[in-house]
């Protein structure tokens, strides 16, 4: 299981300044759920980040010529970075209190992974490389005006969504 | 009307897949366009001529769940502001895009594809491209809602 997996997992639960008796039994009976495997999966689907990586597990089903057209199949090792890349994010968020919303999953035609945020007027793309990520933000349709992109290094990630929760 | 050129006000369709996620419902049920409704691997996005399918979107649907958006192709032509710059912020390149026919499909003579002169040296243009015509087709709605 992943970081944020546990992370989420303590951050549904009540604090223990806050447990009552009866909340410190359904705690212990969660614990003693968490590690039998059906409840595992059901905790698990329950945090907000899993739905997306799940979709991003499933590119790789995407074979050669996925959209009739002659798309590159997804790339497996874009695949591995795309979901550290989520998961990376949605620690941020926790940390920054920002809202977490699952972006739009899906693939380019070169074998990328692409992550696409909206919030009102604002729009971010990132797309997930073996190599790299590429961001585009939008916020508006002048290209040269509106429009920015970049490389996404480790550093700029949090400014992206803050940015795009602003 | 001649198959040779594309007149500027001609309407283009675009099949855009559900089950590929290239649309995704909002939190109030709205269908959003992704920038991957238009992508292409050779980099010329491909529609097709409503003038040229009696004006029906259902002709470009790739299946039957696919949604079906549509550009002019004056909005493409009037891009002009999509450059690319040397490492000083100075322009070496601006790119003009145009639509033209495609007569490799001999299946489907409404085939027209979105082109960039000059060609593009990297996908940087390509991507910002990509947003500036899921814009233009977002605003004018869908021709055929997508279904899930």
């Amino acid at each position: 299981m992943s970081h944020a997996a546990y992370a989420t997992t303590g951050y549904d639960w009540a604090s223990p300044a806050q447990a009552t008796h009866t909340t410190t039994r359904t705690l212990k009976a969660q614990v003693l759920n968490f590690f039998r495997k059906p409840a595992t999966v059901a905790i698990v689907n329950e945090i907000p980040v899993y739905g997306a990586i799940q979709k991003i597990r499933q590119l790789q089903s995407w074979g050669a010529n996925w959209d009739g057209v002659d798309a590159v199949a997804v790339n497996a090792e874009a695949i591995a970075r795309a979901i550290a890349l989520l998961d990376q994010m949605y620690s941020i968020t926790t940390q920054l209190y920002i809202d977490w919303s699952a972006p739009n999953v899906t693939a380019s035609p070169h074998g990328e992974v692409v992550l696409e945020w909206w919030n009102r007027e604002k729009k971010l793309t990132v797309y997930v490389s073996e190599a790299q990520s590429d961001f585009v933000k939008v916020w508006g349709p002048d290209i040269d005006e509106e429009m920015e992109d970049g490389i996404l290094s480790d550093g700029q990630t949090a400014s992206l969504l803050i940015w795009l929760e602003a | 009307m001649s198959s040779d050129s594309v007149a500027d006000d001609e309407v283009l369709f675009r099949s855009v897949s559900s089950k590929h996620n290239q649309c995704t419902r909002d939190t109030s049920g709205r269908w959003k366009l992704s920038s991957q409704a238009f992508s292409d691997r050779y980099y010329k996005p491909s529609v097709d001529r409503a003038i040229l399918c009696n004006s029906d979107p259902s002709h470009t649907q790739k299946s039957p769940k696919d949604g079906v958006v549509s550009v002019i192709a004056v909005e493409v032509r009037k891009i002009k502001d999509i450059s690319q710059n040397d490492d000083k912020g100075n322009v070496i390149t601006t790119h003009a895009f145009d639509v033209i026919p495609d007569a490799d499909i001999p299946d489907n003579p409404a085939h027209a594809l979105i082109v960039s002169t000059p060609d593009y040296c990297n996908s940087k243009v390509f991507k910002k491209l990509l947003e500036r015509l899921r814009y233009i087709a977002d605003r004018r709605g869908w021709m055929i809602e997508p279904q899930e």
